[in-house]
């Protein structure tokens, strides 16, 4: 019996994965499409977003690693009705992964089918400005300064 | 007493919780309102006035409430979480084990062995803001 214990947490596979939360805004209804777009920490966050939450995953035993602690995330974040993770971020050790990001949503509802397609869509690439860049509002357009006096004098 | 003392020092260990709240702007009276999170919204105009790290072996729910005090001995209403991390190391634990020894009969004995584990810290690092009019 006494080792049988062991091995038969062997088989079953010994391990779990915990979900955590800090709501930080409002928790909508939740996404039943489990549709969560996923942005890692480095990539700049969406142009307009709602923030909902605070995310987070731990992952032990066979549950350490990537997948697991990302489909826990995606599965908290759609119960808090979102339908994007960004700035999410992964630690992982031997017997244990810990993932988190924040749960938003994106500003504009038919924005998720609409990036479903463009993903498969190739990518835009912007024109190349024919005049002179634009000059953003509150910079004003650099002025060239005006002709400075030679200071060395002109021979007679 | 001989459980009790091992007991006290796992369960101390496992509830270590460091914090540090870093003064950035002039000194402010602590904020006795309520404090809240956020991890990517800030409105225009908030007022810095701190730095807040907190870390500890715990989960973000348990470190969040700890985090908000610090924000608010600052004299901070918002807290703005920059990054959550976790570090992990291992630790080696000398422990009993139990054996089958004997060669006639069949007895129980017991030697020292290693034990590798691994525990995990979590810190949350960010800022305190005051929002609103400056007191």
């Amino acid at each position: 019996m006494k080792t049988l214990l062991p091995f038969s947490l062997l088989v079953c596979g010994c391990g779990s994965v915990s979900n955590y939360r800090i709501v930080t805004g409002v928790v909508r209804v939740p996404n039943t499409t489990h549709d969560v777009l996923f942005a890692m920490e480095n990539e700049p966050p969406p142009p307009t977003f709602t923030e909902i939450a605070i995310v987070a995953a731990n992952g032990y035993g066979v549950y350490s690693n990537e997948a697991d602690v990302i489909e826990a995330l995606r599965t908290e974040a759609a119960k808090l009705g979102a339908d994007a993770v960004v700035r999410v971020h992964i630690d992982r050790g031997n017997v244990g992964a810990f993932g988190t990001g924040v749960a938003v949503l994106l500003n504009g509802g038919p924005l998720r089918g609409a990036a479903r397609v463009q993903s498969a869509a190739p990518i835009p690439v912007p024109e190349a400005p024919s005049t002179a860049p634009a000059i953003p509002p509150g910079y004003e357009a650099a002025v060239p300064p005006p002709p400075q006096p030679s200071s060395i004098p002109e021979p007679p | 007493m001989k459980y009790l003392v091992p007991a006290f020092i796992l369960l101390s260990a496992c509830s270590s919780v460091q914090s540090s709240a870093i003064r950035t702007g002039p000194s402010r009276a602590a904020n006795a309102g309520p404090v809240s999170l956020t991890a990517m919204e800030l409105p225009i105009g908030a007022t810095q006035v701190g730095i807040v790290v907190v870390r500890g072996r715990g989960t973000i729910e348990e470190l969040a409430p700890l985090f908000k005090q610090r924000v608010a001995e600052l004299g901070g209403n918002r807290g703005l979480i920059d990054r959550i991390s976790t570090r992990y190391d291992s630790q080696t634990t000398w422990v009993n084990e139990m054996y089958p020894c004997g060669f006639r009969m069949q007895t129980t004995c017991t030697r020292v062995v290693p034990r590798l584990d691994e525990y995990s810290t979590l810190e949350m690092s960010g800022r305190a803001f005051l929002i609103g009019p400056t007191p």
